[in-house]
């Protein structure tokens, strides 16, 4: 699996994005979306938390929270479309998969690069903001609810960039972000819909809607649940989900969901 | 000589129009061997079925005696598209070095291939410039060396001459000549400039709409002919 043409393939998928700029561009708007987040919240704290109209202060790690992991949703949805639809368009396929490696391989690498990526990111946004809120003097979640929802964000990551990747082989990249988007929308409503209802709740009332749901519930990762997991985990509250069935349905999942995009490149021509 | 290609009633279809037909074909080692054909005969089609990008509905590939769909055998063989594409804000030594690693190709020997292969291809001075700034003939000089990198013993050229300028032209034929002669390789082009391969090949094979119309040594069957004459001849009659 980890063959040196593997690991070329996997570095060459983040170098490709550092040496087009992307990275640093991303980073740059990051840093800005930190900056402008947090003065932003300080300035309407300031100006309405005397006149009593919201209690903000209490709610800053949450808003501060639901923008990073936003952001990087919309990152994974990114780099996942172009971590294998720019060699496509760029006709640089041919030459990668002329040689000595399996397609799954070559998803392999493309997506653990991916994932490596935004996963940094991530990491970095989340310290940011620890350290604005610990400058602040905002309280601040146990050190152990924070790497757990590194864990329950890291999850969402793979799972998006991966969705987003499948999708992008069938159209431009234009759709495929539409495409990506809606679908991971329709996944979180899903989610947050069935969430902790049991199977006979799930078929009750039964109609288009709600076989859709199901259909998204049972055969997709439950990227919506662990992205909550990921705020509850933040906010110091107590998790009501069981881990080991959803950390069971997510490999379940993944493993279905991957299987059929490989199965799906594997049929491609080029 | 041994047999380092064979292909055994291929077939491929495009929906409805059969881009293969039963075709066959052997290439020996370390000879120099044209397929011929005019445009949409099937050439490139055939190269991409060889490499597995496109996938043969019948019939059979073998590459030195394995399936063409082997992984490992594919580590022996090179490819050099018609348009050599890599990422254009890569270098040219960044790009020698990927391909290198991905030939699987130990750290510590990357420096000496990648000067070696810019020797052979006369691109030396090109090591530091990035893909975006080079003529379609210095890419394509690159793409050869990027293909001789990981020891290759098939190289596999697809319409290589197409958009390089005569001089371009030249220095490849006795590059190609010189990669036979010196390091015993085995070359495959596709192309449908007559002339040029006239001047190289030892063995051919003319296809036209998926059917293979003719193919052994260019001596022996051209006889007095030019080759010009006899593929005119073979495909129109």
């Amino acid at each position: 699996m980890f063959t040196p043409e593997w690991n070329s393939l996997f570095f060459n998928t983040i170098q490709k994005e550092i040496r087009s700029r992307t990275l640093l561009v991303m980073f740059v708007i990051t840093i800005l979306i930190m900056f402008f987040v947090n003065a932003g919240l300080d300035l309407i704290i300031e100006n309405f938390e005397g006149k009593n109209v919201i209690d903000l202060t209490s709610q800053k790690v949450v808003v501060f929270y639901f923008i990073i992991s936003s952001w990087t949703v919309l990152l994974s949805v990114l780099f996942g479309i172009d971590c294998i639809k720019s060699d496509i368009e760029g006709q640089v396929i041919p030459l990668l998969l002329s040689g000595p490696i399996a397609r799954w391989q070559f998803l392999v690498a493309r997506l653990s690069g991916a994932f490596l990526i935004v996963f940094s990111y991530y990491v970095i946004s989340f310290t940011m903001a620890i350290i604005f809120f610990k400058i602040s003097g905002n309280p601040l979640a146990p050190i152990s609810n924070m790497l757990a929802a590194l864990g329950a964000t890291g999850v969402v990551i793979l799972g998006v960039i991966t969705l987003a990747a499948f999708i992008s082989i069938f159209s431009n990249k234009l759709v495929a972000f539409i495409i990506s988007m809606i679908a991971y929308l329709v996944m979180a409503t899903a989610n947050t819909y069935l969430a902790g209802s049991g199977i006979s709740q799930m078929f009750q009332n039964f109609g288009l809607f709600k076989g859709i749901s199901l259909v998204f519930y049972w055969l997709l990762p439950h990227l919506g649940l662990w992205n909550s997991m990921s705020t509850n985990l933040i906010m110091g509250k107590e998790i009501e989900l069981s881990l080991f069935p959803e950390l069971l349905h997510f490999g379940v999942s993944f493993t279905l969901l991957f299987a059929v995009f490989a199965l799906a490149f594997k049929k491609q021509e080029f | 000589m041994s047999t380092i290609l064979e292909a055994h009633d291929v077939c491929k279809n495009y929906g409805s129009v059969e881009a293969l037909k039963n075709f066959n074909l052997s290439v020996q080692e370390g000879t120099i061997f044209a397929l011929l054909g005019p445009n949409g005969a099937g050439k490139t089609t055939f190269i991409k079925s060889i490499l597995g990008l496109v996938h043969i509905q019948k019939g059979s590939i073998q590459l030195f005696g394995q399936p063409h769909t082997q992984r490992e055998v594919r580590r022996s063989v090179g490819h050099l598209p018609e348009k050599f594409t890599f990422y254009p804000y890569y270098s040219v030594r960044g790009t020698l070095e990927f391909f290198c690693k991905l030939n699987g190709l130990a750290k510590a020997l990357v420096p000496e291939a990648v000067l070696a292969a810019a020797l052979d291809t006369h691109i030396e001075d090109l090591l530091d410039k990035k893909l975006r700034t080079l003529s379609k003939g210095q890419l394509q000089r690159v793409g050869l060396a990027a293909m001789l990198v990981g020891d290759k013993k098939l190289l596999i050229l697809d319409e290589p001459f197409s958009g390089i300028d005569p001089i371009g032209i030249r220095d490849f034929k006795k590059l190609v000549v010189k990669l036979r002669d010196e390091k015993g390789k085995t070359i495959f082009l596709n192309s449908h400039i007559l002339s040029e391969m006239e001047q190289v090949c030892d063995d051919f094979a003319i296809l036209d709409k998926g059917i293979c119309l003719a193919q052994g040594h260019l001596t022996e069957i051209l006889g007095n002919t030019s080759l010009e004459e006899f593929f005119y001849h073979t495909v129109k009659v």
